[in-house]
């Protein structure tokens, strides 16, 4: 029973610390107060629409694609289509400012709850609108360039930037123990994401977004 | 005026109500056209064309209507078909994309993506493969899974079809075609979704009968 017990304890106490412990990618950065930085969003504000060429592979399986972008100011939301090359319809997601999302249309064939599940929860890594309040800086210290945003309230998001005056350039998920997703993201001239790359650690999936045109 | 509210208020609101289901439901046709007086032997010309459609080669023009934003989504490509079910799609423009159909296969290639599927194996691409296959070529109207109605102006015949097929009825609302008087042969097709967003498709330098090599009908 005692070493039940003893290893009981043992257990928790590594989840604990496990869980309450820096992610790797954060090693050489130190906590900073915020307000140093104006926190850019993936599709800025002033976004309007674009259109791009999905594919989502899984093992031997893939869909691919195009999928539409649109900036819907009327009510501060961001309308996702993804369709089929020949235009059939897969999936018209809404993600609104407040993080709530609408599944406005999913095929019958693509009805799966889990599906839905982690195709939301992926792309509305790209639409958050991040206030200053649920942001913790971290700061390089000796030679690192980069700059890692800690975002609270949507589990654990972390942003990191390659230049302070840029967008971020990846996007990192972390679920209860690991990085779940982590999302890398190349711009254009212009700052519209050119390529979008989610990979997935836990599942075996990966979805690729390509600017095809605004 | 109590009697008008009462009454005589409510009395128009279903006449208006009617008039505009009608027009709506009843007659719903696309402006400019007119139900055909004689469709049995319109559509026996429209057999007859497809009929001695052995082959077609087109450029096509494809435009994406979606009900949110105003801009259609526009692609361009050739399509080659070889009867009775030898199907390729190329999309060159904004992007490049192969779709072949051969016998019960679907390949597709997508730069150096390579997929290739049995149709047999998957209900909603045989399915559509049918439908895709049934609309290039015309035959599609002798199929008994779909209701049609049949109207025309001085050029070209709009033949509207409802899927009575419950998992095809899943996918899209209607179909239309339309066909060129000159040659019977479809010249546009518009399929649209139960969201009333809708795809355009149109056939841009069409050869028939043109011989095709096999090979088209291949990933390279």
């Amino acid at each position: 029973m005692k070493a039940y017990l003893r290893n009981l304890f043992t257990c928790s106490s590594l989840i604990v610390l496990m869980g309450a412990c820096n992610p790797v990618f954060l090693k050489g950065f130190a906590k900073q107060s915020p307000g140093t930085i104006e926190f850019r969003q993936i599709f800025d504000p002033t976004f309007e629409k674009a259109l791009y060429k999905f594919e989502i592979s899984s093992g031997r399986k893939n869909l691919t694609g195009l999928a539409m972008f649109k900036k819907i100011r009327k009510s501060n939301s961001i309308r996702t289509v993804l369709m089929s090359e020949t235009s059939l319809k897969y999936f018209d997601f809404e993600f609104f400012e407040t993080d709530s999302i609408i599944v406005n249309y999913v095929m019958d064939a693509m009805n799966r709850k889990a599906l839905i599940h982690l195709l939301t929860e992926d792309l509305s890594l790209l639409f958050h609108q991040v206030e200053d309040a649920q942001m913790v800086y971290y700061s390089p210290q000796k030679g690192l360039k980069s700059l890692v945003v800690k975002v609270k309230g949507h589990g654990s998001d972390y942003y990191i930037f390659r230049d302070k005056s840029e967008p971020p350039s990846e996007v990192r998920h972390k679920a209860f123990l690991s990085t779940r997703a982590i999302v890398a993201i190349d711009y254009d001239e212009k700052y519209i994401p050119s390529n979008i790359i989610f990979t997935h650690r836990i599942i075996n999936l990966k979805i690729n977004f390509q600017l095809i045109n605004q | 005026m109590h009697l008008f509210n009462k009454i005589i208020r409510p009395f128009i609101f279903l006449i208006l109500s009617i008039a505009k289901l009608m027009t709506t439901t009843l007659f719903a046709q696309p402006e400019g056209y007119k139900p055909v007086a004689g469709p049995a032997e319109i559509m026996l010309k429209v057999n007859e064309a497809t009929a001695s459609t052995n082959s077609i080669n087109a450029h096509f023009e494809q435009e994406k209507n979606l009900s949110f934003i105003e801009e259609k989504i526009i692609s361009k490509g050739i399509l080659l078909y070889q009867k009775p079910d030898k199907l390729r799609l190329e999309y060159s423009e904004p992007f490049t994309y192969i779709m072949i159909m051969n016998g019960g296969r679907m390949m597709t290639g997508n730069g150096d993506i390579k997929s290739e599927y049995d149709l047999k194996s998957n209900k909603m691409f045989s399915e559509i493969n049918n439908l895709i296959i049934g609309s290039i070529q015309g035959n599609i109207l002798n199929h008994p899974d779909f209701g049609s109605s049949v109207y025309e102006n001085t050029e070209t015949l709009y033949i509207k079809l409802i899927p009575l097929n419950k998992e095809l009825n899943k996918y899209i609302k209607s179909i239309g075609l339309y066909i060129g008087k000159k040659d019977y042969t479809v010249s546009e097709i518009k399929i649209t979704e139960h969201s009333d967003d809708y795809t355009i498709i149109k056939f841009i330098n069409k050869v028939i009968n043109e011989s095709i090599p096999e090979e088209s009908f291949y990933l390279q």
